[in-house]
């Protein structure tokens, strides 16, 4: 009688904690859903067809990574209630603020450029015009946020994040051999730590931490109003966001892995909608789900940008800048999110436009404001007079610091050899 | 007064205020932000200060490789 009275409080107690995560669940999963976004995929996509399942070990290192640096933003949102942006201008004055503004605004709009590039490629392959996918894109996304909404924002968004899972189903269907992927979990380099593997290596370090990431987090923590007491949660939130973005990572190279990798060299793909064109001849539906699931990655990557770069200017300039608010509250917020919206769409349909150098331009962009981004979140949470009890402790440091290095000499390495690609191809 | 000089009159002038009052706008605007955050709230200890050096001159070195990068482009065409 005991046992079973036992059993129920804490049933009942696991489901009063389990409908208290689900309303408090989302940032967390959709900054890092959307961290696979069309940049991500293609990358992933690319490192399975040139080696296989050889790194998927690597990704999912990168888990770990990427949740220790989101759960600091957990905090410092939840701690602070400003977002990154202000965070910065007001710890460390204007001069450290305006270089992070500047360069947060100029990267998003470019990183903007590169996930309407990864939508219109991926719509192409059902044959689906550029104009066509862009002023469908520009709308879907005025109509996700301009119902004055948080929750109702947020559940669409997960939505979204939901078909991001697309990859799992399609790459079961290639009966993948599950005996060479469990063996790819032990760290190696079957032909040594060649430039060409080291290259590959940054690449899948710059996709998985980018700075806008620091920025979205930070300020959706902030507008869906969680505090201190809702740390908990945001760290399982995080937590579960962090397994999804090394899940899909994974099975996205397992894909490309099982069908397009010729060892022992494999081969070179120049992003997901050249893959998913060579595949949907001989295997349509996974061929159309890996377009789906580019088309999706980059739809998610364009909501979260876009509006961690309004979030950041509404904060600074002191516009209302919550999704709570309607268009007639927050004027300012909604017309930097949609003019940016409808720029980048703009620039991908220009005839000759260099699309291929702007995506290559983000990667080095994103270094100037990357180490800075995170520098400026070690310092911020080691502050007691603003962290209090939720500062970092000596292990989160160390955790902090060293991903934070690694983070800052592989991602300096991979854009030095985006501008000189000799250095890492033989 | 011909019809040019008329436009030239009130139509530059009108623009350039409107211009003229935006910018105004947002100079002020600027330096609004600039005096409230003009003292960082950060406690500057040792650490601080080097830290914030030491991501100065990051800085300073990618400015240096791009424009290496982009002198190597241009004396290259």
């Amino acid at each position: 009688m005991q046992l079973g009275a036992n059993f129920f409080y804490k049933y009942r107690r696991f489901v009063k904690w389990l409908s208290l995560y689900l309303t408090l669940a989302g940032p967390g999963i959709i900054v890092m859903v959307a961290d696979n976004d069309a940049g991500g995929i293609t990358t992933y996509a690319a490192t399975g067809a040139k080696f296989g399942f050889n790194l998927i070990w690597f990704i999912i290192l990168l888990g770990p990574a990427a949740f220790a640096v989101q759960e600091m933003c957990v905090r410092l949102g939840a701690v602070t209630k400003r977002g990154h942006a202000e965070a910065i201008f007001d710890a460390f004055g204007p001069f450290w603020g305006w270089f992070s503004l500047m360069d947060l605004g100029f990267l998003d709009f470019l990183t903007l450029i590169s996930e309407f590039v990864g939508m219109t490629a991926a719509m192409s392959v059902f044959g689906v015009p550029p104009v066509v996918t862009v002023i469908a894109v520009c709308i879907l996304m005025m109509l996700i946020v301009m119902h004055g909404r948080y929750w109702t924002w947020e559940k669409l968004v997960l939505l979204f994040c939901g078909l991001n899972l697309i990859y799992i189903p399609a790459t079961l269907l290639l009966h993948p051999d599950f005996g060479a992927i469990q063996r790819s979990f032990v760290p190696s380099f079957p032909n040594g730590l060649t430039p060409e593997i080291f290259f590959f290596l940054m690449a899948n370090i710059g996709t998985t931490i980018a700075p806008w990431m620091l920025f979205f987090h930070q300020s959706s923590v902030v507008d869906k109003g969680l505090t201190e007491k809702d740390i908990p949660f945001a760290r399982w939130d995080t937590l579960i966001g962090s397994f999804f973005v090394v899940l899909v990572a994974a099975f996205v190279m397992i894909l490309t892995g099982t069908l397009l990798y010729k060892p022992p060299n494999g081969i070179d793909i120049g992003n997901a909608a050249q893959a998913a064109h060579a595949i949907i001849g001989s295997y349509p539906l996974v061929g159309a789900a890996l377009a789906i699931g580019l088309f999706d990655a980059g739809l998610l990557g364009a909501i979260c940008i876009s509006l961690a770069s309004s979030w950041a200017m509404g904060e600074v300039f002191g516009w209302a800048h919550s999704i709570n608010n309607k268009i007639s509250e927050a004027p300012m917020f909604y017309a930097y999110y949609i003019l940016s919206l409808i720029v980048a769409g703009t620039v991908v349909l220009i005839p000759g436009a260099p699309l291929v150098l702007i995506t290559l331009f983000v990667q080095v962009i994103a270094v100037t404001l990357l180490p800075a981004a995170l520098v400026f979140l070690i310092l911020l949470l080691n502050q007691e007079e603003l962290m209090g009890k939720y500062k970092n402790t000596f292990l989160q440091n160390v955790i902090g610091l060293s991903i934070v290095t690694m983070i800052v000499v592989l991602s300096t390495l991979y854009a030095i050899s985006v501008l000189f690609p000799e250095m890492f191809h033989q | 007064m011909s019809i040019e000089d008329e436009y030239n009159e009130y139509g530059d002038i009108s623009e350039g205020s409107l211009l003229g009052r935006t910018f105004k706008r947002w100079t002020a605007k600027i330096k609004e932000i600039n005096k409230k955050y003009s003292q960082p709230r950060l406690k500057m200890t040792p650490l601080v200060k080097v830290s914030l050096l030491v991501l100065r001159l990051y800085l300073i070195m990618l400015v240096i490789i791009l424009v290496y990068k982009f002198y190597t482009v241009v004396s290259f065409r």
